[in-house]
């Protein structure tokens, strides 16, 4: 032994059960730090993602700037790329049309590809002004080659021929809307846009600017609208992509900052509360060994030395295992997003370190554990020399009042009693019981922000449409049967309609949109929960049944009125509360089945089939199912879209919960071990009460009694502290957007009181058969 | 009347080679009222045979009777009951309850039976220690003798048939310690109570009936106190 810290790694291998319980707290502490920081990168990569994706990796868009500006601000060192952007036909309303197909034509430079994130398919953007880029739908739909020449039809009546010099990507809303989107340079573009308008076409000209990662956006933005004398208005910002790197100026995102940073001191509190805790119980179980030391002629200095140190060599072990297990937690979270939705979250990594992550979560446990160190420390310097010859302190500590035996029983008296006796350990231990339903609460909020962010994809959701141009039943029945027989093809389901139906809704003419379900389409409903009232059985039955959907007016229909259509009356034989159309201002939806339908119509074709695909479909799947629609009827792909959405909502999701069950987990294992600790603290006590004649019975009563003191107390704090901040963080994210008032969140409030009193019924029978199975000579003696 | 009966105890620790005799073969009886000592060196086995007269430990071998009841053919349940209504117990360290008055802490083994305490009788107990004006008091607010008292206090106050008291004055001044073994002796003798003592001090087994010797865990009953003996 080189000096008397030397005694720290023998002491640890001697009392190696002893010292788990607070290394595990310290793991868990990093692990949950770790975890959650982990979590909340990958987090920010995958929201990074879904931003590129869905609007592109530019930051800033300007209006009405100067050609020269735009050359100065392309040169500034923090640009790393910048375009000119115009687009006609964005809506896809006017007569642009390429090979019969409805086309947008939009007019940039060829960095924009790089800003947009659009990768070419084939070919490259166009070298001079004959050549056009095409969507690869033109391709798939029309059968065009590189080196083709295609005729752009304008809604003028003039058309313009192009060579295809490439193709690209089609986006979510070209392959919604069935067009083609034709890329030009800007030069042609001009020329395309003078034939078909008669308005300067400079005056809707816009310029993108992406800013290099590494400067300060912020800076940059406010440096060019000074340096540019460019108004709030000329300038819009890309708010998703600013907001994921943390730049947004937008009031919305500074209020998701502001939570962040909320959620990540309760976070941080936790962890501190937690090793103190344990750190704290430590200590008290082996205060005659520090008065030993003390005995033996070590000073005050150098107990708090011998704390502190001993502090530090958990860590060693402590620190890497928590990170390790946090990271482990954040790889299940990424591999299930890349499983879940592998296309979209392609970039995601595999193995992915958040350095961020395991940084923090390393400062954290070591500055918790310092922190920690400190208070015991401190009461471990101070113990007397005496204590070595007396037995532990416990046993011989100032108390100020006895227990209250007149109120409760004996066992519930003395358990109440070691709750409260301590003040500071009480508040530290009721203080993270509390924090534990605070951050649960807190987190649960953002539950509410999700489903009114990310609208999940409902079961009746079709990946691709075959719709009727007209919107009339001229789709024939037979072809959803050579539909459905396709290969990749799940299943085809499809809906009849008949718009602007004049009905009476109790005496009042106005219109409706009547269509029908299959049977299918009912089952979802009644397999979804969507049935809000009446009974979906009886929709098969021969009468002239409908079901309408939930609406605000002031006179909804229920079950059992009876309709008044053009078609004759119907009866109301149920209401949903989701179907796949809006129901407009007094407007009502009017669902009814196949042979209702056909009966009040006399239609028997359909207006619109949906087509869900199987998982491993192909493109030439999705062409053959193309190619069998044929070119009469609109043909909407929305495999990118929904895949868009699945992907925010697994994205969202999984981590929300993820958080909110590794809160579960450290509130369980927190509690537990805590009482642990605290009945270790005690077991010489407990010997000489076990001596005197004290049952297990008893034993088992009084650390439920002394568990139920912190549980209660750590409830009522929690709830005290866990709703305000949930109404906090629900009026920031959803009431200051959707404007839904906050509501009391009683399941969440339950869910959580429950895992408390359960981890709290778990955390008394570790201790209690501990205490069974331990000799009474054994815990008089037990140190 | 014989009250306690120690038949062929044995306490083996360990096994095969590293195995220690803590107590080798040990029986004798002690009548209701008796005041015996046991002595021996440190390490002699004197803490085992008591633990495993008063039902602490479970022996290798053997049988004890208390008031004709064999306590290890008890379940763990009974014995603990069983101990708390018929033994009482003395440690060295006093052992009591800091979160109890002094009070409470006599009455501890009634309060776990559930039980009220005899107001008449615990004043007098109180009286007889020399606690009424500590009765409010916490242990923290006492002198190691009056600790001991309190100890002593409570294991008299359910009337237990054996009292069992490990180096009672072994964390006392000599005053204090002859307050304790008057106590005892006045429990034993005034009272009929039965009362085994562990002590390293000859001079206190002056105060008892009998001494039992233990050395490397074979007993031997001495007879009278150990004074007389060598006398």
């Amino acid at each position: 032994m080189k000096s008397y810290l030397s005694l720290i790694p023998a002491y640890a291998r001697v009392h190696k059960r002893q010292n788990r319980m607070t290394l595990l707290c310290i793991i868990l502490s990093v692990f949950l730090v770790t975890g959650i920081f982990g979590m909340a990168d990958m987090e920010l990569r995958s929201q990074k993602i879904q931003a590129i994706v869905s609007y592109g990796n530019w930051h800033i868009q300007i209006r009405d700037l100067s050609k020269e500006d735009a050359a100065l601000i392309a040169a500034r060192p923090d640009v790393t790329a910048s375009s000119w952007y115009h687009v006609l036909n964005y809506r896809l309303k006017e007569d642009y049309y390429i090979g019969g197909k409805r086309a947008a034509v939009c007019g940039i430079e060829p960095s924009m590809l790089t800003i947009m994130e659009y990768s070419l398919t084939e070919g490259a953007f166009p070298e001079n002004d004959s050549q056009i880029l095409l969507t690869k739908a033109a391709k798939d739909i029309l059968g065009l080659n590189l080196g083709d020449s295609i005729l752009l039809e304008t809604p003028s009546g003039e058309s313009m021929m192009f060579t295809i010099s490439g193709f690209g990507m089609d986006t979510q809303m070209s392959a919604k809307a069935d067009a083609i989107i034709a890329f030009l340079p800007l030069t042609s573009f001009q020329h395309v846009y003078q034939t078909a308008n008669e308005t300067s076409w400079d005056s809707d000209l816009t310029y993108y600017v992406q800013f290099s990662e590494h400067c300060n956006i912020r800076k940059s933005i406010q440096n060019i609208e000074e340096q540019f004398g460019l108004s709030k208005d000329q300038i819009a910002e890309n708010t998703a992509l600013l907001g994921v790197l943390g730049f947004s100026r937008d009031s919305y995102m500074l209020g998701i900052y502001l939570v962040a940073l909320l959620l990540f001191f309760l976070v941080l509190t936790a962890g501190v509360l937690m090793v103190a805790s344990s750190m704290n119980s430590n200590i008290a179980q082996r205060t005659e060994f520090f008065g030993l030391l003390r005995c033996l002629g070590a000073d005050e200095k150098q107990i708090r030395r011998f704390v502190r140190l001993e502090a530090l060599n958990w860590c060693k072990t402590a620190i890497p295992a928590g990170a390790l297990s946090g990271t482990v937690a954040v790889w299940i979270l990424c591999a299930a997003l890349r499983y879940l939705s592998a296309q979209y979250f392609s970039k995601m990594p595999v193995w992915g370190i958040s350095p961020i992550g395991i940084l923090v979560g390393a400062l954290v446990g070591l500055a918790t554990v310092l922190l920690a160190a400190r208070t015991p420390a401190k009461r471990a310097a101070r113990v007397s020399p005496v204590t070595a010859v007396m037995g532990n302190t416990d046993s011989h500590q100032e108390m100020k009042k006895a227990a209250n035996t007149r109120l409760y029983r004996i066992e519930s008296a003395l358990g109440i009693h070691h709750a409260l006796a301590r003040k500071k350990n009480f508040l530290l231990i009721s203080c993270s019981f509390a924090l534990s339903i605070t951050l649960f609460l807190s987190f649960y909020a953002l539950t509410a922000f999700m489903s009114h962010a990310i609208k999940p994809l409902q079961p009746y959701t079709p990946d691709l449409s075959v719709v009727s141009p007209d919107e009339t039943c001229s789709i024939d029945g037979s072809l959803a049967d050579l539909l459905a027989e396709s290969p990749g093809v799940k299943r085809v389901y499809g809906r009849r309609f008949a718009y602007e139906v004049p009905v009476t809704i109790h005496g009042q003419e106005q219109t409706a949109t009547l269509f029908s379900y299959d049977l299918q389409q009912f089952n979802w409903a009644e397999e979804s929960g969507y049935v809000l009232e009446g009974d979906l059985s009886s929709m098969l039955q021969e009468e002239n049944f409908v079901l309408t959907v939930h609406s605000t007016d002031d006179h909804p229909l229920h079950t059992g009125d009876v309709v008044p259509t053009a078609f004759g009356p119907v009866t109301v034989a149920g209401v949903l509360s989701h179907c796949p159309i809006n129901p407009g201002i007094d407007h009502e939806i009017l669902i009814c089945s196949e042979s209702t339908f056909e009966r009040l119509t006399g239609e028997t074709g359909y207006t619109i089939l949906d087509i869900q695909l199987t998982r491993h479909a192909t493109d030439d799947d999705v062409s053959r199912l193309r190619d069998l629609a044929g070119n009469q009827v609109l043909f909407s792909d929305q495999r990118l879209s929904n895949q868009e959405n699945r992907g925010a909502y697994w994205a969202f999701a999984l981590f929300l919960y993820g958080f909110l069950s590794i809160i579960v987990l450290i509130t369980t294992f927190h509690i537990i071990n805590n009482i642990r600790l605290s009945v270790s603290a005690r077991m010489q006590q407990y010997g000489s009460m076990r001596a005197i004649g004290m049952s297990c019975r008893q034993f088992t009563k009084m650390i439920a009694a002394e568990t139920g003191t912190y549980a209660i107390a750590g409830v009522i704090l929690g709830c005290a502290m866990g709703f305000p901040l949930h109404w906090l963080i629900y009026d920031h994210l959803v009431t200051a957007r959707w404007g839904t008032p906050w509501s009391f969140p009683l399941s969440a409030s339950i869910l959580i009181i429950l895992v408390v009193l359960t981890a709290s019924a778990m955390a008394v029978s570790g201790p209690a058969r501990q205490i069974k199975r331990m000799s009474v000579t054994d815990a008089i003696h037990a140190q | 009347m014989e009250l306690l009966n120690v038949q062929h105890l044995c306490k083996t620790y360990g096994s095969g080679e590293s195995s220690v005799n803590a107590l080798r073969d040990a029986s004798f009886t002690m009548r209701k009222g008796e005041f015996a000592a046991i002595v021996g060196e440190s390490g002699s086995g004197k803490t085992t045979l008591l633990n495993l007269i008063g039902g602490l430990d479970e022996p290798s071998s053997g049988r004890v009777y208390l008031g004709g009841q064999d306590l290890f053919s008890m379940k763990e349940k009974e014995r603990t009951i069983f101990r708390r209504r018929n033994i009482g117990f003395i440690f060295q360290s006093f052992q009591l309850i800091p979160e109890l008055t002094v009070e409470q802490n006599m009455i501890f083994p009634l309060l776990l039976d559930y039980q009220k305490s005899n107001t008449e009788e615990l004043e007098n107990l109180l009286a007889i220690l020399g606690l009424e004006g500590r009765r409010s008091h916490l242990p923290s607010q006492l002198s190691g003798g009056q600790q001991q008292r309190v100890a002593i206090g409570r294991a008299l106050i359910h009337h237990p048939m054996l009292i069992l008291a490990d180096e009672p004055t072994g964390n006392l001044d000599s005053q204090s310690s002859r307050e304790v073994m008057e106590l005892l002796t006045q429990a034993s003798h005034h009272y009929q109570q039965t009362v085994l003592m562990i002590t390293h001090n000859m001079g206190l087994t002056a105060y008892t009936d009998r001494v039992l010797r233990v050395s490397d865990g074979i007993l031997t009953d001495l007879g009278g106190n150990c004074d007389e003996k060598l006398s």
